[in-house]
């Protein structure tokens, strides 16, 4: 259980000295932005042991980003399309909005011409070695796709012809993006389960490693929120959620939401989040 | 024949009809047996009151065998009665699927009352059958008791 906590951390070091030792190259890294909320970029640069310098300076060289990086407009989108011919690894944050070509989401604006999200994403899916679908709206629609979904976001598995590694998660856990950015170096393509998600880190349920878990086993259950026994009967999701929250912890590794005395929404579950309501019920 | 006994036979034989529309139409064993079961229980009934309405008179008629004691106490719900067990404000919550109503309160893809954006307290037979393609998976669930049909 303790080594769960630091098997990302475990794996980055393996990778990076591996890279020192002239072993592996560097990758390169886009990040793609598409319809989403910024919360799996904002997640990643909360990352914690390892952190984002370590990511950028040790693992992955960054070459896209809108939201860090220092070049702006088309020079920019530029080194966007350098990147394309050299061994890159793309990370899409956000579902991909389809209605009316795309044109509900623009990244750029190259020589005149609107470049639309989905186009981007089709580019540099082609051309990628490794393609991320990082946070829910990314891997399985998400918020971005809900009902009635009126800018047709899908995900970017339905996109794109070549196999996604899905990182769901409302935000994705800083860690597993990392951890899963160092299997692909150590070791390529890690072990995917039957919805691409890394088994490493998607393998177990919550309600398998829940501190909670031997109320629900002796049917003691909460009535209201607040009570600090098993709260599967206000609307739990842990049993159909697929993440090592309770053992890794959010923020620094410091506490999760049944930790904190709420309920599991089941954010990282692929019908988040129509099919996951009500996120509480009285 | 009174008409009274007459309503009684038809509402008896009613019910037998739409047990075993019910018994052919899934293919559940555990239910197919429930059915059955019922089939029994009503032709044991219909048996009764031929017997007794035709006591009048001189037919030579076997007396129908006593209940079976080991038949199954079964607990019918209407519609309404269901929609009180929808697992809010601790309650149970039952799912009515085929006719038969299960408990589904402790199932983990159920948690507080609620399955993928569905609630519990209803019949939900036509969702279940377009989505889970085997009806293998409602027999770990405890049954307790059927649609009024």
């Amino acid at each position: 259980m303790r080594r769960k906590k630091s098997s990302a951390r475990t794996l980055a070091n393996v990778a990076v000295k591996n890279i020192r030792n002239s072993k592996k190259e560097k990758m390169n890294l886009i990040w793609l932005e598409a319809s989403g909320c910024s919360g799996n970029i904002i997640s990643l640069l909360n990352a914690n042991n390892p952190d984002i310098v370590y990511l950028f300076r040790q693992m992955v060289n960054l070459k896209f980003d809108n939201s860090i990086m220092l070049n702006e407009n088309e020079l920019a989108y530029e080194e966007f399309l350098n990147t394309l011919d050299t061994d890159f690894i793309l990370a899409v944050d956000g579902a991909v909005s389809t209605k009316e070509d795309g044109r509900y989401n623009i990244i750029a604006n190259y020589k005149g011409k609107p470049i639309t999200a989905m186009e981007a994403v089709k580019l540099a899916g082609e051309k990628a070695k490794y393609i991320l679908a990082v946070g829910t709206c990314a891997s399985f629609g998400g918020i971005s796709a809900a009902a009635p979904n009126p800018s047709k976001s899908v995900s970017v598995g339905s996109l794109v012809n070549k196999q996604v590694i899905n990182l769901p998660g409302c935000p994705c856990h800083p860690d597993w993006v990392i951890g899963t950015i160092a299997n692909i170096i150590l070791a390529g393509m890690p072990q995917l389960d039957n919805k691409n998600r890394p088994v490493l880190f998607y393998g177990t349920t919550i309600h398998d490693n829940c501190s909670r878990r031997s109320f629900f086993d002796n049917k003691i259950f909460a009535s209201k929120l607040g009570d600090k026994e098993c709260m599967f009967k206000l609307g739990c999701r842990g049993p159909i959620t697929k993440t090592d929250c309770p053992l890794r912890n959010w923020n620094s590794h410091i506490n999760w939401p049944v930790g904190d005395n709420t309920p599991c929404i089941g954010c990282a579950n692929d019908a988040f989040p129509d099919g996951m309501e009500p996120f509480v019920r009285y | 024949m009174h008409f009274k006994t007459y309503e009684c036979l038809e509402y008896h034989i009613l019910r037998l009809n739409n047990y075993q529309n019910l018994s052919f139409t899934c293919c559940n064993t555990n239910q197919k047996i429930l059915y059955s079961q019922l089939i029994l229980l009503e032709l044991n009934k219909i048996t009764n009151i031929l017997y007794y309405t035709f006591l009048q008179s001189n037919l030579n008629l076997r007396q129908p065998e006593s209940i079976p004691s080991t038949a199954p106490q079964i607990r019918e719900f209407t519609l309404d009665e269901l929609s009180k067990f929808n697992g809010s404000g601790g309650t149970p919550a039952y799912a009515a699927i085929n006719g038969v109503v299960y408990d589904v309160s402790l199932s983990p893809a159920w948690g507080g009352g609620s399955h993928f954006g569905l609630l519990a307290g209803k019949d939900l037979t036509h969702e279940f059958a377009g989505c889970h393609k085997s009806m293998d998976i409602l027999n770990s669930l405890p049954r307790v008791g059927i649609l009024e049909p």
